[in-house]
């Protein structure tokens, strides 16, 4: 079967051969990267259609939920895997500080599979704040002035964050920059990263 | 004897272990049908999607409706005629397009309360055609108004009247 030889070579070379099964990782990593694809794709469907400003969103999201044809369902399609990446990644995390998985040699790839979760994290709220209702500009305001209590740097990531010292368009065009742009291109990136290590450094799920 | 352990030890599954091929049984035709099944969800997905990108439907435009001589068309009257009501108040005639800017659905006339209500989704609109509840984003459009050689007041949809503006024949 084809499938199962593709299991097989995502897996390190040379691993215990109880360790093929799948309670050794619940594919917690493989899960989440099913998701990242789903909302990959969803996320370009939703691209036709939404505008980065006060009125557009507030159109574009009108008419993906009430006019377009099964814009409710790519829309909450989007929604749902971004909160279930999310929970897939955390659990993924737990298991592999559960089974100790960060020790040496793999020390380099938890800190890349930190990266990734940070960058989620990063994108699930960037794609929150798309909405701009009240609710989510409330959330953007709450975000940068947390930025802005970083010491040293606070006021640049801040600058950086917003595009200045208020939340206006300005700000939105920076995280919708963010969210279909900047952050799945990291992610991507990572990602790959963090499967060829997955390969090299071996050792799958072994103190468990 | 060590050796030969470690080997077990980290060995894929061989492929002497794998039964031998024989004709597809239970497991080879659920399999199969597992892969028809995710096949026939990936197709599905696909046509939603270009339904999705498609946009909604293009609503055909309402024609042009004649409601005949002016006269006989009394103040506060309500005439309904294809996807236009024409109505009158002591200032003039004026005429609103039923066609909802939701879904397309034909808003219908309240009379007892002189406001339009769409059936499919529950908009509400004033008498002319100013929406007063959602889900729709807009209100009714207003046709605009003409008199025919023959003298007939005729409504074009195609051609919209401003809000508030009233045809005096």
């Amino acid at each position: 079967m084809k499938f199962d030889k593709f299991i097989e070579h995502i897996h390190p070379t040379k691993i215990p051969a109880d360790r093929i099964h799948i309670s050794s990782t619940f594919c917690l990593g493989g899960a989440a990267f099913f998701l990242f694809l789903i909302l990959g794709v969803t996320g370009l469907l939703l691209a036709v259609y939404y505008l980065p400003s006060a009125e557009g969103s507030r159109a574009a999201l009108h008419d993906l939920t009430y006019v377009i044809p099964f814009g409710w369902l790519i829309r909450s399609l989007h929604f749902w895997a971004g909160q279930l990446m999310l929970v897939a990644l955390l659990l993924h995390t737990i298991r592999v500080v559960a089974t100790r998985a960060y020790l040496p040699p793999r020390q380099v790839n938890w800190l890349i599979g930190l990266a990734l979760l940070l960058t989620t994290v990063g994108l699930d709220f960037s794609g929150y704040v798309l909405r701009w209702d009240s609710q989510t500009f409330w959330a953007a305001q709450v975000m940068s002035h947390l930025l802005g209590l970083v010491p040293l740097c606070g006021r640049e990531l801040q600058q950086i964050l917003l595009g200045g010292p208020q939340i206006t368009e300005s700000g939105l065009l920076r995280f919708y920059a963010f969210h279909c742009l900047f952050g799945p291109v990291l992610c991507l990136g990572l990602i790959m990263y963090h499967f060829w290590r997955v390969r090299r450094d071996g050792k799958l799920s072994q103190s468990l | 004897m060590q050796e030969a352990n470690l080997l077990n030890n980290y060995m894929l599954p061989s492929k002497e272990s794998k039964p031998a091929k024989s004709r597809p049984g239970r497991r080879g035709f659920i399999l199969s049908l597992g892969w028809a099944l995710l096949g026939l969800a990936f197709a599905g997905m696909t046509w939603m999607s270009g339904r999705f990108l498609a946009g909604s439907q293009p609503r055909s435009d309402p024609e042009p409706v004649n409601f005949g001589p002016p006269d006989g068309h009394p103040i506060g009257s309500m005439t309904r005629g294809g996807r236009v009501v024409l109505l009158r108040d002591d200032a003039g005639f004026w005429a609103v397009t039923t066609v909802c800017p939701h879904l397309g659905c034909q808003p219908v006339f309240a009379e007892n309360r002189r406001i339009f209500v769409c059936p499919c989704h529950g908009s509400h609109f004033d008498q002319e055609g100013r929406l007063l509840a959602g889900p729709a984003a807009s209100g009714l459009s207003l046709a605009g108004l003409r008199l025919d050689a023959q003298g007939s007041l005729v409504a074009h949809p195609q051609e919209p009247a401003r809000a508030g503006d009233r045809f005096k024949p």
